[in-house]
């Protein structure tokens, strides 16, 4: 019952020569404790959806709910609820800007009222779930890797205790390596804490790993919001829509063309090898 | 000709404090050696703090060899003189294209380049025709940039180069910020440019899968070149690449997989159509031909 909408529409500069409806009518509910995939074009409306699930924009029409309440409604607190529902936004390094790590991360934490010591344990457990190391904890943020970066700007959020975490974009411009660590760490959260995880993200793959549920916008409109495997089946439409299909899933589809019944939910290399490997095996004892 | 040549090339990044005093200096390339060949299509690959962007840097003379030099088309960019030739010959395109446009119509800012060269508006004029063109933005001229999406921002700033008539163009992750289809969109462009128009091509990205289409593929690692080869040589090394924090394309790690179980497949294999090719006659022959599902 956690996040849920009711005929969103979003219009910006409504009135105005420039008007563009950047999202409209959607409803949907994102069940506590889920993992969410966000996937859309670039434009589609993926960054004003996520901006107005913790109240940082307000809807044109249609209400957002978080545990049951009206987010806009008269005297709802929404300095508290962004500490719950906590947005990580593209490039999030950019928004470093204390001397040191730690202090960086204490920031929130003491920004909403936490005593010194309060913060400071909380920022040291943001920094320790996200893998950021203690020798980095007195380092100058500038100073540090990209993918460090990335991961103390994700420690900064997480400081706050969010019970939902919504990242844009997380993984943009990180090696492979860089990547799996972000992608494991935000899984791990998800996975021991129970945070309830919206990932924006261009790679299916990615997605198609983590996400045990996918979201789909095109052109301002939500078009799927199923389980992963039952989205990518549509991958002819993704594909019109600017997006495709895992790679594994055209593997599997083009054995299937062969007469090779592979199972046509398959998205991910480990699944894949299985697949490929329990019909060889059953062949041979045939 | 060689376009690129670099050799011993050194360049450090130096830190300095409120009084100016050195702090720390970190050294983003070592003893770099790396040549390409002209109308060739190189990709480099390497993690986050590998030298890759910094390389990138000194192809057009934005950075200086701290020691070394680096020669584009003969020319060393620690010349004055030859800067500008420098610059229209090697042109380049960034990560954001949000950041590389600067005019409010498509086609006024494909023809900022030119006009900067003080060319006839003729000539301009045609020049812009050819570039919207071989990117396939024409029907995109008099749009306003900001209603485009980000793979076609991305081909108005490449047109922007190609408007300039370069012998080679250095992008350096141009893919990191789009959709799959902005990302395929950009790949086939660079791709014509190289095979139809002969331009020389250096990709710095983080996505194997692109890499795949390279002629060649150079791994950087702690400011020097480590591993050289064509992409099948060098996504044959798996192992190897893990431990240079990459990774290979999603193709090649199923098969990298499937023959540590004991499937004859061949190392380096690239993309998912080559793997189907070996894995249907390895599937077909097998008794029956199918599972539970046929």
């Amino acid at each position: 019952m956690s996040l849920k909408a009711e005929h969103l529409t979003h219009i910006y500069q409504k009135g105005t020569a420039m008007e563009s409806c950047a999202l409209s009518d959607i409803s949907f509910e994102i069940e506590d404790g889920s993992f969410v995939g966000l996937i859309g074009h670039t434009g589609s409306g993926k960054s004003t959806l996520i901006q107005h699930l913790n109240g940082l924009i307000r809807p044109t029409e249609g209400t957002i709910y978080y545990e049951g309440e009206d987010i806009f409604s008269e005297g709802y607190d929404l300095r508290s609820l962004r500490a719950k529902v906590g947005l990580v936004f593209q490039y999030p390094e950019y928004q470093l800007f204390e001397q040191d790590v730690l202090t960086d991360v204490k920031f929130g934490p003491k920004n909403m009222g936490a005593s010194e010591e309060e913060a400071e344990k909380r920022a040291v457990e943001a920094l320790k779930l996200v893998g950021v190391s203690e020798e980095l904890f007195k380092r100058s943020p500038f100073e540090i890797s990209g993918g460090q970066k990335r991961r103390v700007a994700i420690a900064g959020v997480l400081s706050m205790e969010p019970r939902v975490l919504i990242l844009d974009e997380p993984t943009a411009g990180l090696d492979p390596r860089g990547r799996d660590e972000i992608l494991d760490s935000i899984d791990r959260l998800h996975r021991e804490r129970g945070i309830t995880i919206i990932l924006v993200s261009h790679s299916m793959e990615d997605v198609a790993r983590y996400a045990d549920k996918l979201m789909v916008l095109d052109k301002s409109r939500l078009k799927f919001f199923d389980e992963p495997k039952k989205v990518f089946s549509h991958y002819r439409e993704l594909e019109r829509m600017g997006l495709s299909a895992p790679q594994i899933t055209y593997l599997a589809a083009g054995l299937r063309k062969e007469g090779i019944m592979v199972d046509e939910e398959i998205s991910t290399v480990g699944e894949a090898k299985a697949e490929i490997l329990r019909i060889i095996n059953e062949t041979d004892k045939a | 000709m060689k376009m690129i040549e670099a050799s011993h090339v050194f360049y450090e990044y130096v830190q300095r404090d409120e009084n100016d005093n050195i702090e720390e200096v970190s050294m983003a390339l070592k003893d770099l050696n790396l040549s390409v060949d002209k109308g060739s299509f190189v990709c480099i690959l390497g993690h986050n703090g590998s030298g890759k962007s910094t390389f990138a840097k000194l192809l057009n003379g934005l950075q200086l060899p701290k020691e070394g030099t680096v020669l584009i088309s003969g020319m060393d960019t620690r010349e004055d003189s030859s800067l500008l030739a420098i610059r229209k010959s090697c042109g380049m395109v960034f990560q954001n294209p949000d950041n590389q446009i600067i005019a409010n119509v498509v086609e006024e800012d494909v023809a900022f380049g030119p006009e900067n060269l003080g060319l006839q508006s003729d000539e301009i004029v045609r020049r812009v025709d050819e570039a919207l063109e071989k990117v396939g933005m024409s029907a995109f001229r008099m749009k306003s940039p900001n209603m485009l999406s980000g793979g076609q921002k991305q081909r108005v700033a490449i047109a922007g180069v190609v408007a300039m008539k370069p012998e080679c163009i250095v992008l350096d992750e141009p893919t990191a910020m789009l959709d799959p289809s902005g990302r395929r969109d950009v790949i086939r462009t660079v791709r014509e440019l190289n095979k139809k128009e002969g331009i020389t091509i250096v990709h710095i990205t983080h996505y194997m899968e692109e890499a795949v289409y390279a002629d060649r593929i150079v791994v950087m690692d702690d400011g020097k070149a480590v591993m050289d080869g064509t992409p099948r040589e060098i996504f044959s090394r798996v192992e190897e690449l893990r431990e240079l924090s990459l990774s290979v394309p999603q193709a090649t790690e199923l098969a990298h997989e499937l023959r540590k179980e004991g499937l004859p497949l061949p190392e380096g294999i690239l993309t998912m159509e080559e793997l189907l090719q070996y894995l249907v006659p390895l599937m077909k022959n097998k008794g029956t031909g199918g599972g539970k599902n046929a």
